[in-house]
């Protein structure tokens, strides 16, 4: 039972960091490479504020605001520039912003490893496991976040806007719709989802300038699983967090890096299109 | 020969060699042992960068693991040198000079055929474009983990060590690798400068109309891969051998940036741009990183931001550019260098009077997902003929050519091709087809941005047999009637202009002329009266005139029925996916099946014929 | 335009050209007429990459110390300088920042700290010639290179004093938790063999790569094994984390923890999450005793708040201590060196280390973190030999 627990953990874990990755690739063709240093930025904001004793969920915000601003000025900076290019090109640029971050970071903070304690503690006990609540409360807040995405593309006007954004980018601004503002607005909210990824998963993790690097290959590659929907995203993460769960128990936790990668290599060659959900 | 000198190119190429020769004569002029030793190392990764540069710059490869192939070249080497224990200590390094060719050749050639695998996987159809780069991606991704999981072959963690080559000086290492990387610049050089390398450029710029030319893209895609792969896999055996350390970080995706962060600053596509970048930012970088150790990464990283974003051709090849101006002064003219020699005119098979079918398609189906298009198409082509189909739009005049020119279509029905042999047509892929004799004409151009109109035609002559490797042909052989394509269209002096500057009405000529150019037995021609005007139309028709009767099978889909009248021996009228009447132009002008379909008021009842 | 962009292109590498010839005549010294010349010592780390977490700046603070007590005191017949250099994490840097040290800036001596393949694939070039490569690290035993000494305990040093300890204070089941790398996979055994002399088993073990964000698995099969301890050994950042999730994961409360590998910093930074966890090493800076109470004032005086005095600073600073006792005379060069340093011993901090072979024997201290997670030191264990006897 406990490794089905795990293994929702780690599903959520995957969405929570692929999510900011898959609305930039989805909506704008670009491939973030400098997302994780996003991330680590966010995390150092939080460490930053609850040092000079903010609580930790407003340091969390604050953490937030920041990459979000981060986000907007690399955007204008940057990103804005490379529309319409190869995705070379973008991957080069994005790498170069996060050699740049990550530094800075080390730079202004040092590169020694540091952490930042979780806000909530302790666990319950369900179904005979003991669940700590913190985990408990980064599923939820995994479960919201996705599920609110889902009724905001299907229900909203700017759900609608997206996905025609997303389905056929010429069509929509045929029809007038600003997609050079929606890819804007996409890009910073993209940052705003490694925000939140950094500062959710900051407790939980050593906090070193190259925080969360390690999983930026296995993140990118259940993106493209993916194939730009919602709900494939959904079922990739699910793939690659069963994968990673059920080799590192039955296994080793090497076999499972390993074993998330392939998973994504044979799903990408069987279906380039990425995991769809099946339409009718 | 004077000529060839002056153009720009050559004198770029020479200037770029000369910087190179240079650079490598620089460390021996200098003598200082630091210099020397990092030159020489700078050299491995040079190798490394235009090994990159062949596969992502020419071929447009999206190659993110290059690292891997020279990984697996250092660790041949050092495996093969040292013992190791079970838990990966090195208890002996070092061998013989004979251990550390063979180990070298051991490294290219397995890099080469593990390149030669990934490629076969991920280049076959089916897998998308990009595919490549995902699996390059994960394989180093995988790779650093990895490599810790065999301790007994790659040392683990701490890697192999200890086992540099001994019997080399720093100064005879330095000769050693710029002899290397000088003789696999060359071999670069002449590779991509040949027949062969546009090629490689056509494949990057569009890789589809390569395959229709008769070419087996995925073939030429998994050769190059491997190439770069085997010398890429040298770099790291001439590296290990020199610096006699392995380690997992030389597999992983950093790595593999690096080295594009190289070829990107070079100047992707031109072989020397990425060798003096990357030895250049050697130099550079070791100085930079020595005195700014903490701010060393930074600057990489807003050097890089800033080439991609502002210099996308790279650093290197506007200085030169610049310093070829300077040399030659502006107002230089590139000259032609190529031209179009007409072969002499086959002997005309005269036409067939039992006129049998060179194409033979009966109950064709075929539907785009839920869209049928083709719903029993019924026709037979006869050898030598010219017919043109004629239908409103939608009648899916477009979809036959597309299904009759591409075998692995999932369609339905029988469909026979009579040139010698009886050959089904299910499932022949599109060069193969192309090959056979059996070429087509994209309705909408379909060129190479980047290549010559020149370049064009060189390469539809070769009609998919693989050019040569390092000869440059200056005079491409042609049928005669392509000669008079280009001149009816206006493309005879402009043949050394790049495709992408041409205007619409020219772009139809070359693809005409391409078409004709491989020399067809049958060629599918889709509008290529379009855009033209009425006197360039009566051009085109008295072309397709002479077409038909050196004996090749023409069939056009054509819009104009006046001008179908008055070239056509045939015509095959279709209507929502069905053939409605197929007879010479005068009997179908008059039929009044015919008019119905066209004012839209036709009966289903009818039946097809 | 054209000629414009001819001007702009001139302009670009005249740039390019001083930018490379500027950094061309970097920050070679000149030799000082009259003067004896300086002992150059490179000082190898890793300031950028996924490894700067641990030594970065206790190395450098140590280093620059030792350096400034040798010539302020006249402790070396020849004045100590230094030269700082980033591996940035790659042995393919390390190779090449340690040819540059040699050839170019012409140090007598290196002393590094980092992962064990950068500081092999830089030995290369420091072995072909002849010049000392001290390691200050603490790290896996057991290689005997000619030029190569480790200047701090080897594994088997801190980690079987710090086993038999956890198995005196009654924790009999021992898990092992180590990082998937070769060196300490190799610790395992030895490690075994110690527990049971002191009449414990260690009855599981997992390694998980580096990079590792999620231990849930790790903890599950902890939580099962049911150990009275777990033996951490795991590398950076990964430590941390692992801590962080052992911490907050009440399956695996009861279960007593040793780290191996974390610095006091880093204990120190988990907190609450931190508490009761063993840990041996060479140094902490509750140390008792005159040397050390002076080694922390010397740094704070140095450094202020920022004042690291941590086991990566002391390591680096005997190690700068160790090669000033080993310069005896103004002709003793990088030859010289290597001759003495077999039988040299320090006074450090933490009180004496003496070079044996290629290892030392050291004191080692066994601690445990206090609610906030600061260490108190619980066993003091002087002169602990080296496993490793090289010729």
């Amino acid at each position: 039972m406990g490794v089905v627990f795990d293994a929702i953990f780690s599903v959520s874990v995957f969405l929570l960091v692929s999510i900011g990755l898959f609305v930039i690739l989805g909506l704008m063709n670009i491939v973030n490479l400098a997302h994780t240093a996003f991330m680590a930025v966010a995390v150092y904001a939080e460490l930053y504020f609850t040092g000079h004793g903010w609580n930790f969920w407003l340091s969390a915000a604050a953490g937030v605001a920041v990459t979000t601003l981060l986000g907007a000025i690399v955007e204008f900076a940057i990103v804005r520039r490379l529309y319409g290019r190869h995705i070379d090109d973008t991957i080069l640029a994005t790498w170069g912003v996060s050699l740049i971050l990550v530094q800075v970071l080390a730079i202004a903070f040092g590169s020694t490893t540091t952490s930042v304690a979780p806000p909530l503690s302790g666990s319950v006990k369900f179904l005979g496991e003991l669940l700590s609540i913190y985990r408990i409360f980064i599923v939820a807040t995994v479960a919201t976040v996705v599920a609110a995405m889902a009724a905001v593309i299907r229900f909203s006007k700017a759900g609608l806007i997206v996905r025609m954004v997303m389905t056929n980018e010429p069509l929509a601004r045929g029809v007038g719709i600003n997609t050079g503002m929606v890819q804007r607005l996409t890009f910073v909210a993209g940052a705003a989802f490694a925000g939140l990824a950094g500062t959710l998963l900051g407790p939980t993790q050593g906090i070193s300038p190259s925080f969360a690097s390690s999983l930026l290959a296995s993140t990118f590659l259940i993106v493209l699983m993916s194939g730009r929907r919602l709900s494939g995203l959904l079922f990739a993460c699910v793939a690659a967090g069963l994968a990673q769960t059920l080799f590192s128990a039955y296994g080793n936790p090497v076999i499972a890096n390993v074993m998330v990668i392939c998973t994504a290599v044979v799903v990408l060659r069987l279906k380039p299109e990425g995991l769809i959900w099946p339409r009718h | 020969m004077a000529a060839a000198l002056a153009s720009r190119r050559t004198v770029l190429a020479c200037l770029s060699a000369a910087a190179l020769v240079g650079a490598a004569m620089t460390g021996a002029l200098i003598g200082d042992a630091y210099v020397t030793m990092l030159l020489a190392q700078s050299f491995t990764y040079a190798i490394a960068a235009i090994s990159l540069d062949l596969v992502w710059g020419y071929a447009g490869i999206p190659e993110l693991g290059h690292s891997l192939w020279f990984g697996i070249g250092a660790l041949c080497v050092g495996s093969m040198t040292t013992s190791v224990s079970e838990t990966g200590g090195v208890l002996a390094a070092g061998a013989d000079a004979t251990t550390y060719i063979l180990a070298a050749a051991v490294g290219v050639v397995l890099a080469a055929a593990m390149a030669a695998i990934v490629g076969w996987y991920a280049f076959s159809r089916g897998a998308t474009h990009f595919y490549i780069a995902v699996v390059g991606l994960a394989l180093a991704a995988a790779a650093q983990p990895a490599y810790s999981q065999f301790p007994r072959y790659t040392g683990g963690e701490g890697g192999l060590f200890g086992f540099a080559y001994e019997g080399f000086s720093n100064a005879e290492w330095y000769y050693v690798s710029a002899a290397v990387l000088l003789c696999v610049t060359a071999f670069l050089i002449v590779l991509v400068r040949s027949d062969f390398g546009l090629l490689l450029r056509a494949v990057r710029d569009n890789e589809r109309r390569v395959r229709y030319l008769g070419f087996n893209v995925e073939r030429i895609k998994i050769a190059i891969y491997s190439l770069g792969a085997a010398l890429a896999g040298l770099a790291g055996a001439l590296y290990a051998a020199m610096e006699g350390a392995v380690s997992a970080p030389l597999f992983g995706t950093l790595f593999a940036t690096e080295m594009m962060v190289w070829v990107a600053v070079g100047g992707r596509g031109t072989i020397l741009g990425p060798a003096i970048g990357t030895i250049a930012l050697g130099l550079g970088g070791s100085k930079l990183s020595a005195a700014f150790p903490l701010e060393w990464s930074l600057f990489l990283g807003l050097a890089l931001v800033l080439i991609v974003v502002f210099f996308q051709a790279g650093v290197l090849p506007p200085i030169a550019r610049g310093l070829a101006r300077a040399v030659l002064g502006s107002g230089h003219k590139a000259e032609q260098n190529r031209s179009l020699v007409a072969g002499r005119e086959t002997a005309v098979p005269a036409r067939d009077a039992s006129a049998s079918a060179a194409i033979e398609i009966s109950g064709l189906f075929f539907a785009y997902g839920g869209l049928r298009v083709l719903r029993g198409v019924n026709l037979e082509i006869l050898k030598g003929e010219l017919l043109c189909i004629v239908g409103p739009n939608g009648a899916g005049k477009s979809t036959l050519i597309e299904v009759l020119t591409d075998g692995a279509r999932n369609f339905a029905g029988q469909v026979a091709f009579l040139l010698g042999d009886r050959v089904e047509h299910q499932g022949r892929q599109q060069d193969v087809i192309a090959r056979s004799g059996v070429v087509r004409k994209f309705q909408v151009p379909s060129l190479f941005p980047s290549m010559t109109v020149a370049e064009h035609i060189l390469l539809a002559t070769s009609n998919g047999r693989w050019p040569s490797v390092w000869r440059r042909t200056h005079a491409i052989g042609v049928p005669p009637v392509v000669e008079a394509i280009c001149a009816a269209s206006g493309l005879t002096g402009r043949l050394e202009e790049v495709a992408a500057d041409l205007s619409h009405g020219v772009a139809q000529g070359l693809e005409m002329a391409m078409a004709v150019a491989t020399r067809p037995r049958i060629v599918f021609m889709d509008e290529p009266t379009a855009g033209l005007s009425a006197v360039e139309r009566a051009v085109v028709g008295d072309l397709l005139r002479v077409l038909a009767k050196s004996g090749i099978t023409v069939v056009l889909v054509e819009h104009d029925l006046d001008f179908v009248e008055r070239i056509a021996d045939r015509v095959a009228v279709l209507h929502e996916g069905r053939v409605l009447e197929v007879g010479a132009p005068s009997q179908i002008a008059q039929s009044d099946v015919v008019r119905g379909a066209y004012l839209g008021s036709f009966e289903l009842e009818k039946g097809d014929h | 335009m054209s000629r414009h962009r001819r001007s702009r292109a001139v302009r670009l590498s005249a740039i390019c050209a001083v930018v490379l010839s500027g950094a061309w005549s970097g920050p070679d010294s000149q030799a000082r007429a009259g003067d004896v010349q300086p002992i150059k010592i490179g000082f190898m780390l890793p300031l950028s990459g996924p490894a700067a977490g641990g030594s970065a700046e206790g190395g450098q603070q140590g280093l620059r110390l030792a350096v400034d007590e040798i010539n302020s005191r006249h402790l070396a017949a020849r004045p100590f300088e230094a030269i700082i250099a980033d591996d940035a994490s790659d042995p393919r840097t390390a190779a090449e920042v340690c040819k540059r040290l040699i050839f170019q800036d012409k140090v007598d001596a290196i002393i590094s700290q980092g992962p064990t393949a950068n500081r092999m694939a830089c030995n290369q070039a420091a072995l072909k010639a002849g010049i000392p490569h001290l390691a200050a690290l603490s790290g896996p035993g057991g290689m005997c290179i000619a030029n190569l000494f480790m200047i701090g305990p080897e594994t088997s040093q801190t980690l079987h004093t710090l086993v038999r300890q956890i198995v005196k204070d009654g924790n009999t089941k021992l898990y092992y938790m180590g990082a998937d790398s070769s060196p300490i996979r190799d610790a395992l055994p030895p490690a075994m063999s110690a527990a049971e002399a002191a009449g414990g088993t260690i009855i599981g073990s997992s390694f998980s790569p580096s990079g590792t964000t999620d231990f849930s698995s790790e903890l599950a099969k902890i939580a099962a094994a049911r150990p009275d301890a777990v033996i951490m050994m795991l590398m950076g950042a990964d430590a941390v984390t692992f801590s962080r999730q052992f911490g907050g994961d009440d399956r695996v409360a009861a279960i007593k923890r040793a780290d191996f590998l974390m610095t006091e910093k880093a204990l120190h930074s988990l907190g609450r999450s931190g508490a009761n966890i063993y840990s041996a090493a060479s140094y902490y800076s509750s140390v008792p005793g005159e040397a050390g109470m002076e080694f922390k004032a010397s740094l704070t005086r140095m450094y202020g708040e920022m004042a690291a005095p941590d086991v990566w600073a002391v390591m680096a600073y005997n190690a700068v201590h160790a090669l000033a006792k080993a310069v005896t005379s103004p002709s003793s060069g990088a030859k010289e060196i290597l001759e003495a340093l077999p039988n040299i011993s320090v006074d450090g901090p933490e009180g004496r280390i003496k070079i044996s072979g290629r290892y030392i024997s050291t004191p080692v201290f066994v601690g445990k973190t206090d609610g906030v997670g600061r260490v108190q030191i619980v066993a003091t264990y002087s002169d602990v030999p080296p496993a490793a006897h090289c010729k």
